[in-house]
């Protein structure tokens, strides 16, 4: 047996990932997809030639112990190197992360880029101002008295986080939304916002942004939904008392891209209970439709019978989900739609959800709330349910 | 199939190990994994496989019984027929095309994986067979499997028969050699995951730039990233077969001897790619004539040698550019040169050498020779590029930085193994196994972040 030792363990050594997946039970994933299925046996030339291809896929997807070793990878790589596995994330100074391109296929460092101004031309300042400028014309055709506010990202609001390189890259005189906002005539508008200046005024006493997040929490819309307040609304009483928060210490939203790591945050949340708010998030939230709420991603609702104002509604990218609660400081009804997912709706859908939100039973503002890059990256602004 | 992947490293090889050592028929097992393992890329080019052993089994068979130059000739013709039509009918067309301004259509063919390797392969032992180096292989499923062989098959090192032969038949697989195959093996493992690709991230974004938008600093990290890329590439892979080799009790050659050590272009091409500068000499430039001749026939053998070897390694103008380079480099070491660097101090020749080589990774790397050209100016300093137009730190971060220093260190420096005892090298290759399949694990993870924003 001694004598051919060496071929056992040598052997086992290169099964133990097949083994530990015979042996474990299966381990879910948190890439949020659907994992390659089991490629089916060939029953024709063609399938035959594809299915080296759908067996590499369903390995690299289903390798036993692939959670363990996708974990042990990036703790390692980012002790040693403060890298991560994807070029998706990218470490900043001072402890901040920054969400480097939105999707594995856009350009290394895109994300951060596109919203800080780094070679934007005039093509890029010209589309802004026309959808500055469709936003309006379409408020005014649908009679509707919509505001949109635009969230400053991480990029922009803590530019001395970025690595040095990408400092200078960034070091523009005005982000592209500021110079289109100074081209259309629009930075004191009354029904645009994009308080850029005011939170970086407040980033002394205010965490805008928590370091290892993508979104703003806790501080950042807290303010963002005071300012709006102010400029669309402003209300002839005092403002009402501040909801009442807490600390807590969460996870990044971009946890899914480096598995294994914590990279938590303290963040500042609405403490409901102690505010007299009531929460509620998902489809139950919308019983005039519930099933249609259903297939919608990011859609809240917050009442406050101590509100001063009797409704919004915010219709939002991502965004929009941390900023929901702190309205609730003025109104007794927010209902914030997250439109991600509208693609999701049929035509007659996206109607009945119009209906819904636009109704004029019930005096209400409208404000329309998306991030510097999803306004930059075209195609919403006054378009948003199909409008 | 790829050494350095999940499927390779759990399933492929532990189920042909585990059956490779169990059943009586090693040379069957070896002969269908290798098939399966081919068959894994490019199924359609088996028969291809397949028909150039035959085609070598018989003309070898021949030989063995009567010595015919012509049969020779002709064996060695169709070996070079088949690579040419795969490989150079398209390029030669498109030259062609642009010298002589005919308008031939050009044929899109698809090259077989590791044609330019069992080609040689077989040209090899069709030669040593003639030459009596060597008894011809009597059973065509021997010799199939001989060429065949997984390990070697796509990307060498180019084993030749005679190194071989008597493995054929009787091998041994004791533990120690075992154990040797798999430090070796996880040698190549690591060279290749752990330094090839960490830096190949750097040289493929460097090397996608524009030349115009690099600086000196940036243009030159992008070759050493490269030229350490190549390296560890190409070494990696030989290494994790001739480990595979001796885990299945056959003695492949080595293929690379710390070749950024050397001290001229003379002594580089006896550590880079051992195997193919050694066939070009025993098969290709000894036959001219070598060095026996008078100077100026020696500096011809060298130009024609390295010209075709830089074509071996790819249809294109910037590899033969790459080949003639060295051959011009190799001519100017033998007409007086190399007696100069020998007196030089080793780390001037060495300095010497590097910068050699490295120049000729620029062509070898480039998309094209008019890139290349802009990129050696980038490294001169001559494209006087804006520096954030492409910063290198976009590219080179600290995996990167490491990489190069650790790749480099063990490149440049003739340093005794740090560790000698085969127990600690056998535990840090299982610690370097768990640190590449944690690297391969996290490149299949692709997430779908759900906010969309």
């Amino acid at each position: 047996m001694r004598k051919h030792s060496a071929k056992g363990l040598i052997t086992l050594l290169f099964a133990i990932p097949v083994l530990a997946s015979l042996l474990l039970a299966p381990a879910g994933t948190a890439e949020n997809r659907n994992l390659a299925p089991s490629p089916a046996l060939p029953h024709s030339w063609a399938e035959t030639l594809a299915w080296p291809g759908k067996a590499e896929l369903w390995i690299n997807d289903h390798l036993g112990l692939r959670n363990q070793l996708i974990a042990l990878n990036n703790r390692v790589r980012y002790t040693l190197f403060r890298q991560f596995p994807t070029r998706q994330l990218l470490a900043g100074q001072h402890g901040r992360l920054f969400l480097s391109a939105y999707n594995t296929v856009d350009a290394p460092y895109s994300g951060i880029q596109t919203v800080c101004g780094y070679a934007a031309d005039a093509n890029l300042r010209a589309m802004l101002v026309q959808h500055l400028g469709t936003f309006q014309q379409v408020m005014e055709q649908q009679h509707l008295a919509g505001r949109l506010l635009i969230a400053p990202s991480a990029p922009v609001l803590y530019h001395e986080d970025l690595p040095d390189w990408l400092q200078a890259r960034c070091a523009v005189a005005a982000t592209p939304i500021e110079q289109a906002l100074a081209t259309a005539g629009l930075q004191d508008a009354s029904h645009v916002l994009y308080p850029l200046a005011a939170l970086r005024a407040a980033r002394a006493d205010a965490a805008i942004f928590p370091s290892t997040w993508f979104h703003w929490a806790g501080d950042g819309p807290r303010l963002a939904a005071d300012l709006s307040v102010q400029r669309f609304w402003p209300m002839a009483t005092p403002a009402p008392a501040p909801l009442a928060s807490v600390m807590q210490t969460l996870p990044s939203d971009l946890d899914s891209l480096a598995p294994g790591l914590a990279l938590h945050s303290k963040v500042k949340k609405v403490d409901f209970a102690a505010s007299g708010v009531q929460e509620c998030n998902g489809a139950s939230c919308f019983p005039e439709m519930p099933d249609l709420m259903a297939k919608l991603w990011g859609v809240n609702r917050y009442q406050n019978p101590a509100a001063p104002l009797p409704r919004l509604v915010l219709i939002t990218d991502s965004f929009g989900v941390s900023a929901g609660p702190w309205f609730a400081r003025y109104y007794r009804d927010v209902l914030q739609v997250a439109t991600n997912d509208l693609a999701q709706l049929a035509p007659a859908e996206v109607q009945r959800l119009k209906s819904l939100l636009f109704q004029q039973q019930t005096p209400q503002h409208l404000l329309f709330l998306y991030h510097d890059g999803t306004v930059q990256g075209g195609g919403r602004i006054g378009t948003d349910l199909h409008l | 199939m790829l050494f350095s992947s999940s499927t390779f490293l759990f399933f492929f090889l532990p189920a042909f190990l585990a059956l490779y050592y169990l059943l009586p028929w090693k040379n069957a097992v070896l002969l269908l994994a290798s098939l399966l393992f081919y068959a894994w890329g490019e199924p359609r080019f088996v028969p291809l496989l397949l028909a150039s052993s035959l085609l070598n089994y018989s003309v070898g068979y021949w030989l063995a019984r009567r010595r015919s130059a012509w049969l020779l000739g002709g064996g060695i013709a169709i070996n070079l027929a088949m690579l040419g039509y795969y490989k150079y009918l398209g390029f030669f067309t498109l030259s062609l095309n642009a010298i002589a301004g005919s308008q031939l259509p050009v044929p899109q063919i698809v090259l077989p994986l590791g044609i330019s390797f069992f080609t040689f392969q077989g040209i090899s032992y069709l030669i040593d067979v003639s030459r009596g180096t060597v008894g011809a292989q009597k059973s065509f499923w021997t010799f199939a499997m001989y060429k065949a062989m997984f390990p070697q098959l796509i990307a060498g090192p180019i084993v030749r028969y005679q190194q071989i032969a008597a493995e054929l038949e009787h091998r041994d697989l004791s533990n120690e050699r075992l154990w040797r195959g798999l430090r070796q093996f996880l040698l190549g493992l690591c060279q290749k995951v752990l330094i090839a690709n960490t830096v190949a991230v750097a040289a493929d974004g460097l090397f996608a730039t524009d030349p115009a938008q690099l600086t000196a600093a940036a243009a030159w990290l992008g070759i050493i990233c490269y030229s350490l890329l190549i390296l560890y590439d190409f070494a990696g892979y030989s290494n994790m077969a001739i480990g595979i080799g001796h885990m299945t009790g056959f003695s492949y050659p080595p293929n690379f001897d710390q070749p950024y050590s050397a001290r001229s272009i003379t002594e580089f091409w006896r550590r880079w790619h051992i195997s193919l500068s050694s066939w070009f000499r025993d098969y290709l430039y000894i036959p001219l004539g070598g060095n026996r001749g008078t100077p100026w026939r020696t500096y011809f053998n060298l130009a024609l040698v390295f010209l075709l070897c830089g074509l071996w390694h790819g249809a294109a103008w910037t590899f033969i550019v790459w080949g003639g380079w060295h051959g011009l480099l190799l001519i100017v070491e033998r007409a007086g040169f190399g007696r100069l660097l020998a007196r030089l101090p080793s780390a001037v020749a060495q300095a010497y050498t590097l910068l050699g080589v490295m120049v000729g990774w620029v062509f070898f790397r480039a998309s094209d020779l008019p890139y290349a050209l802009r990129y050696l100016q980038a490294l001169a300093g001559g494209s006087h590029a804006d520096p954030l137009a492409h910063p290198w730190q976009m590219d080179v971060q600290a995996a990167q930085w490491a990489a190069i220093v650790i790749g480099s260190a063990l490149a440049l420096w003739r340093a005794p193994p740090l560790l000698r005892h085969p127990l600690p090298q056998t535990v840090a290759g299982g610690l370097g196994l768990l640190a590449c399949a944690a690297s391969l694990a996290a490149g299949t993870y692709n997430p779908f972040i759900y906010f969309h924003f």
